[in-house]
């Protein structure tokens, strides 16, 4: 599989996870907020991130 | 112009004999010869300040010791007037400066909108090759697919020899012998920004022609299309090229007189315009050419398409697009000016060795796990980043602890002068609130979201 996974984090100091990490197997990562393009048209095809940790 | 002419010949009179009464010289006739030469003279002009009328023919006329008439060159008339008009060479009037139909004058403005037209930078992939590019490639410019994979995207795609003049090319490959459906649309384009288009006037009556030049090479003939958009996608003008000759380059200007209708942003930081080259679009996408319609046209009814034949290749560099009717030569500009203008769009940190700091080296621990480190924008972005993608390996130096090796780093936030990032290490080894630095081992930070 060379499909990357999606995880939400909290950033610093928020109390919404509102960004999200993509991993890609080769170790490539690539965070944004989650009002990103890409990532809401991957919403959009059904997909579901990971949810995020507990906020410390 | 009267000439003297001598009515009575007095010396014949001599010879004659006495009591001849033609010996007797007349009253009338001196009178007839005084009259004579009195309109003779009246009918020449002065040495000093003549007045002339009618036609004057002057052989050789010098003056100032110049002899005009080798002096002089070229037909028609003389200019006299103190705003004269000019219209071969066409000068305008040159005290106004209109200078648009000279050659060789040396432009100092913003003369080239299109940014990294000569693609020359490639910050996001140094040159790789992009399988399944659907986004940005070559700085500032985008290849869209509705389907990914049916592309790919270099710079210097091929290694054919660039344009003259020329070093670099974005060069784009069909994947396969794709047949467009209605709705389906692969370009290429650059989105220029309001503030570097807004005195085109665009949806005013004061629109200004804008002159659209680039190099093209492609493995395909014909009929090529493209297509100039606004920020809303509503309004839009096909354009079409040819390429007559396939593998070889080719030199294309496109005139295009303004959009004096539509919404067209102005000065703002959003999308002046869209300036797209269609590589095979279906009918939802194409309109009629030369032609500014209501419409989301990104080609041109009939033009080729390069992802309908596998192995096709589409190549362009030295993009411009200028203001006016004719197509300047290329605004070849430094690379460090260029880079800072790409810079603006996207910024990349970049590690070359082993760990190399990146950065402004004042993070701080925020926990034994974790740690704050900041980048610094090299110019300030058109908005600040909404994320970034890294690959490489990472780490934070301490002191204390040395070199601390990431699992992750993530975007946190930004200003327009720098980013925050939140660096969750391995081991927790940190101790909280001493000075961390970001080192990084063949590593790169690209941020991202600045772009149009």
């Amino acid at each position: 599989m060379n499909e990357p996974t999606w995880k939400l984090y909290y950033r610093l100091g928020q109390t919404e996870a509102d960004a999200v990490m993509r991993t890609w197997p080769d170790g490539k990562q690539e965070s944004c907020l989650v009002t990103a393009e890409e990532y809401v048209k991957w919403l959009a095809e059904g997909n579901t991130p990971l949810p995020a940790e507990e906020n410390k | 112009m009267t000439v003297y002419t001598k009515s009575t010949n007095f010396a014949t009179k001599d010879t004659l004999t006495s009591g001849d009464p033609l010996k007797i010289v007349k009253g009338t006739e001196i009178n007839t010869e005084f009259d004579n030469i009195a309109t003779a003279v009246n009918s020449k002009s002065d040495t000093a300040s003549p007045t002339f009328t009618g036609t004057v023919t002057i052989p050789i006329l010098s003056y100032a010791g110049t002899t005009l008439s080798a002096a002089v060159t070229g037909t028609g008339k003389m200019v006299l007037d103190t705003s004269p008009t000019l219209v071969t060479p066409a000068l305008g009037t040159p005290a106004s400066g209109v200078l648009t139909n000279c050659t060789g004058v040396q432009y100092t403005g913003f003369k080239n909108r299109i940014i990294n037209g000569a693609m020359v930078i490639d910050q996001r992939n140094a040159g790789a090759s992009i399988a399944t590019p659907n986004g940005y490639t070559l700085d500032r410019f985008r290849v869209n697919q509705t389907t990914t994979g049916k592309l790919t995207a270099q710079q210097n795609a091929g290694s054919v020899t660039p344009a003259v003049g020329f070093s670099n090319y974005l060069g784009v490959t069909s994947s396969s012998a794709y047949a467009v459906a209605a709705g389906d649309a692969y370009w290429i384009d650059q989105a220029i920004e309001g503030f570097n288009f807004s005195d085109m006037a665009w949806g005013t009556a004061n629109a200004k022609t804008i002159t659209l030049s680039f190099q093209v090479y492609s493995s395909l003939t014909g009929t090529f299309a493209g297509a100039l958009r606004n920020s809303a996608t509503s309004r839009s003008y096909p354009f079409t090229y040819s390429i007559p000759v396939a593998n070889t380059w080719t030199a294309v200007s496109v005139t295009i007189a303004g959009d004096t209708s539509g919404t067209w942003i102005g000065a703002t930081n959003g999308v002046g315009v869209y300036v797209g080259f269609s590589l095979g679009c279906g009918t939802t996408y194409t309109g009629t050419a030369s032609a500014w319609a209501g419409s989301n046209y990104l080609s041109a009814t009939g033009s080729v398409s390069v992802v309908g034949t596998n192995g096709a290749t589409f190549y362009i560099t030295g993009v411009q697009l200028e203001k006016g009717s004719t197509a300047t030569s290329f605004d070849y500009r430094p690379y460090g000016t260029e880079l800072a203008l790409c810079q603006r769009y996207c910024a990349v940190w970049t590690a070359v060795g082993s760990n190399i700091p990146i950065g402004s080296g004042a993070g701080q621990a925020i926990g034994s796990g974790q740690a704050l480190t900041y980048l610094t924008y090299p110019v300030t972005p058109r908005v600040p980043a909404t994320g970034i993608s890294t690959s490489g390996t990472f780490s934070v130096y301490t002191a204390a602890a040395g070199g601390s090796v990431l699992t992750s780093l993530a975007y946190n936030n930004s200003s327009n002068t720098s980013i925050q990032l939140n660096a969750t290490l391995t081991t927790a080894n940190l101790v909280q609130g001493y000075s961390t630095s970001l080192i990084g081992t063949s590593a790169q930070i690209t941020a991202t979201g600045m772009e149009l």
